[in-house]
């Protein structure tokens, strides 16, 4: 079971790192009838405990249909499924899908029942108490960001696209399963909401840590979201199945390369997160500060502006000579100014936080921490050096990696 | 006709405080006066009836066919044909409507329904007689030939309203593990009831109509009266008969879509 040598698996399944395998498929294939080539094709793979898989490829190459393998939505043609070392190959797929979660990508939230009845589904199936069951919705209705008061007794037509999307993964994780397939899941959102969900969806996992198999189409999502990327051709081959960075670094071979597309280190941005760059102090005053003080904050600095703080010390208004001088009538700071853009937190990508300084008025983002106090800031400047030096670190990389197949 | 929805909330009728409370879960529920509007136009119309007739001289054939006792004994044997052979098309045409959308059942699917659809294409008429001659005349044929002739509307209901259930929908139900026969009682057929429910309505409508050939072959109902009038040379009993059909079918229907809408889950 666990040698895993033994078997005829290709290198590129097997990618664990020694963590302990949730997920084992062996040789799995599916032929669909009438059809001559098999959708997948004798896949053998480990997926980790706690991570997040990616399933990526272009579309026909069997992602969805591998991960609807796992659930046995689609029974496999022949080859065993592995879950938490048993197998489930042949048991009552029913009973094996109780313990998976399941999100689609169009959600399919019952539309004639309450938000609250939605989430009960598998734990009423599971025979839980009502008790049980009512405080665990209001659990998870509060893990995804949701009032449980507001909306445990609306419908979900009365709910808007990303909150029904959030339903949708408080359904899954109702009965706390150890697994949870989900595809596409957040495809058919618009992009900003689709960028809050996944960075929600990523804090969320950093403490559910569940076993998660994520199928994509988009390669940007995929280096976002995930622990390891299995990169899929036609039938479900893998053509890589390894972590971001190095699937980025090293592509296993052109169809991996075309597939991640130009702009390598660009993407790596997506990797590097506020909290692993240094972070630029910003010359800032408390919201109370006289107008005289602001402009010593000023003139000390070698900076045009000054970042108005509450009393919680979190960002309020940007603040320039300018403000200070056609504004002099006893307004408080906080009324003069321009309002802070760009505010992140320190679990941002780089790239998120690019996008959000680009569509703000300066080239400057403001981290606050979990509570939106401030932090520092995160200039244009610290993410061109961050990408110069993850360049670098590319250029190195690849030269050991050639010597390592060297001693292959 | 909507006089309540423009009112505050606090000040809506008792019976329309769910109403205005869900207000996305109201579409299609109407307001107080919508509700009214069929039953007051009816008794309307039953009461210019009555006044026309009682200030008429009746000879005896027509003070007898006319009398109280024997147009509330038409009208409740009209009413049994009705719901008696509505309840048989219920027992025929949901389960088949159930087991022909099932994936196993797509190969017999379409010579299925043409066997049904023989049912409706046969007049009504012809059938009823066909069956009185082949068979008896009375109750039971007139039965059988109003339940052949509407199968086929809730049946093709039923299996529309099936069909048109969000596949999403059932597959995140499979997908959570629920069983076929849990996605079918729990999902299916609540989400399908709307539509399963017009049919039925349409169904009973045309029963109410199609029930007065019933007379031609003795089963009795409202029919007899037309049948009467017709042969005795007696308008103002054909009339009677007639206008107290029309009368029944709008009401039957009034009821059936007062039903839909009690019956329609919420959340839809």
């Amino acid at each position: 079971m666990t040698d895993t040598e033994a078997t005829d698996t290709q290198d590129a399944g097997t990618a664990t790192d020694g963590g302990k395998i949730q997920i084992r498929l062996e040789n799995l294939s599916k032929r669909f009838p009438g059809q001559r080539d098999p959708a997948v094709d004798d896949l053998s793979m480990d997926i980790p405990e706690g991570e997040i898989v990616i399933f990526v490829g272009p579309s026909g190459c069997g992602k969805t249909t591998t991960m609807k393998l796992i659930n046995r939505i689609i029974e496999p043609t022949s080859g065993r499924i592995f879950l938490d070392g048993e197998d489930v190959t042949k048991t009552n797929p029913d009973l094996l899908r109780r313990r998976m979660g399941y999100v689609i990508q169009q959600i399919g939230l019952f539309p004639h029942v309450t938000i609250a009845n939605n989430i009960a589904t598998v734990p009423k199936m599971l025979g839980w108490k009502p008790q049980r069951i009512s405080e665990r919705i209001d659990e998870l209705l509060e893990m995804v960001g949701m009032d449980p008061g507001d909306y445990r007794n609306r419908y979900p037509k009365e709910l808007s696209g990303g909150q029904r999307q959030r339903v949708g993964v408080a359904r899954a994780m109702s009965a706390d399963p150890d697994v949870m397939l989900m595809d596409e899941p957040f495809g058919a959102i618009d992009p900003i909401t689709r960028d809050r969900l996944q960075n929600e969806f990523l804090r969320l996992q950093e403490q559910i840590k569940k076993t998660i198999i994520f199928v994509t189409h988009d390669i940007d999502e995929a280096i976002k979201m995930g622990d390891r990327i299995a990169i899929l051709r036609e039938q479900s081959h893998i053509a890589q199945f390894d972590t971001p960075e190095r699937i980025l670094v090293n592509p296993a071979d052109d169809f991996v390369a075309d597939f991640i597309g130009r702009g390598a280190s660009l993407k790596r941005l997506s990797l590097s997160r506020v909290r692993d760059v240094e972070l630029h102090q910003w010359p800032t005053v408390p919201d109370g500060a006289s107008r005289d003080e602001v402009r010593r904050v000023l003139d000390a600095s070698n900076k045009s502006a000054v970042l108005v703080l509450d009393d919680q010390r979190r960002p309020l208004r940007w603040v320039n000579a300018d403000h200070l001088h056609r504004t002099d009538d006893g307004r408080a700071l906080s009324e003069i100014g321009l309002s802070p853009e760009a505010v992140v937190q320190p679990n941002a990508t780089l790239s998120d936080t690019l996008n959000e300084m680009l569509s703000a008025r300066y080239s400057t983002a403001i981290v606050v921490d979990s509570s939106h106090a401030y932090q520092g800031i995160v200039d244009i400047d610290t993410i061109n050096e961050t990408v110069r030096s993850l360049r670098r670190a590319e250029r190195t990389r690849l030269e050991g990696d050639d010597l390592e197949d060297r001693d292959d | 006709m909507s006089t309540t929805s423009a009112q505050p909330q606090g000040e809506a009728q008792p019976g329309t405080a769910d109403v205005q409370a869900t207000e996305a879960g109201a579409t299609g529920r109407r307001s107080l006066g919508g509700y009214l509007f069929m039953p007051v136009l009816l008794a309307v119309v039953l009461l210019a009836l009555y006044w026309s007739v009682n200030g008429r001289d009746l000879d005896d054939v027509e003070a007898q066919r006319l009398g109280f006792d024997n147009i509330l004994a038409s009208t409740q044997r009209h009413l049994l044909l009705t719901v008696v052979s509505t309840a048989f098309v219920l027992m025929i045409a949901i389960p088949f409507g159930i087991l022909l959308t099932r994936p196993f059942a797509r190969p017999i699917t379409p010579p299925a329904i043409a066997v049904f659809n023989i049912g409706q294409a046969i007049p009504s008429i012809g059938l009823v007689v066909l069956l009185a001659i082949i068979w008896t005349i009375g109750f039971w044929p007139a039965v059988v030939g109003l339940t052949a002739y509407t199968t086929v509307p809730v049946l093709r209901n039923t299996m529309v309203g099936l069909k048109q259930v969000d596949a999403s929908v059932i597959e995140s139900a499979r997908g959570m593990g629920m069983t076929k026969l849990a996605v079918l009682l729990r999902i299916e057929l609540p989400l399908a009831v709307p539509v399963i429910m017009a049919g039925l309505r349409t169904a009973m409508t045309i029963n109410v109509g199609t029930a007065t050939l019933a007379a031609f072959i003795g089963a009795g109902g409202l029919g007899t009266l037309i049948v009467s009038g017709f042969q005795g040379n007696r308008p103002i009993i054909t009339i009677v008969g007639a206008v107290l059909v029309a009368v029944l079918a709008l009401l039957v229907d009034y009821v059936a879509g007062v039903a839909e809408d009690v019956l329609r889950p919420r959340g839809l």
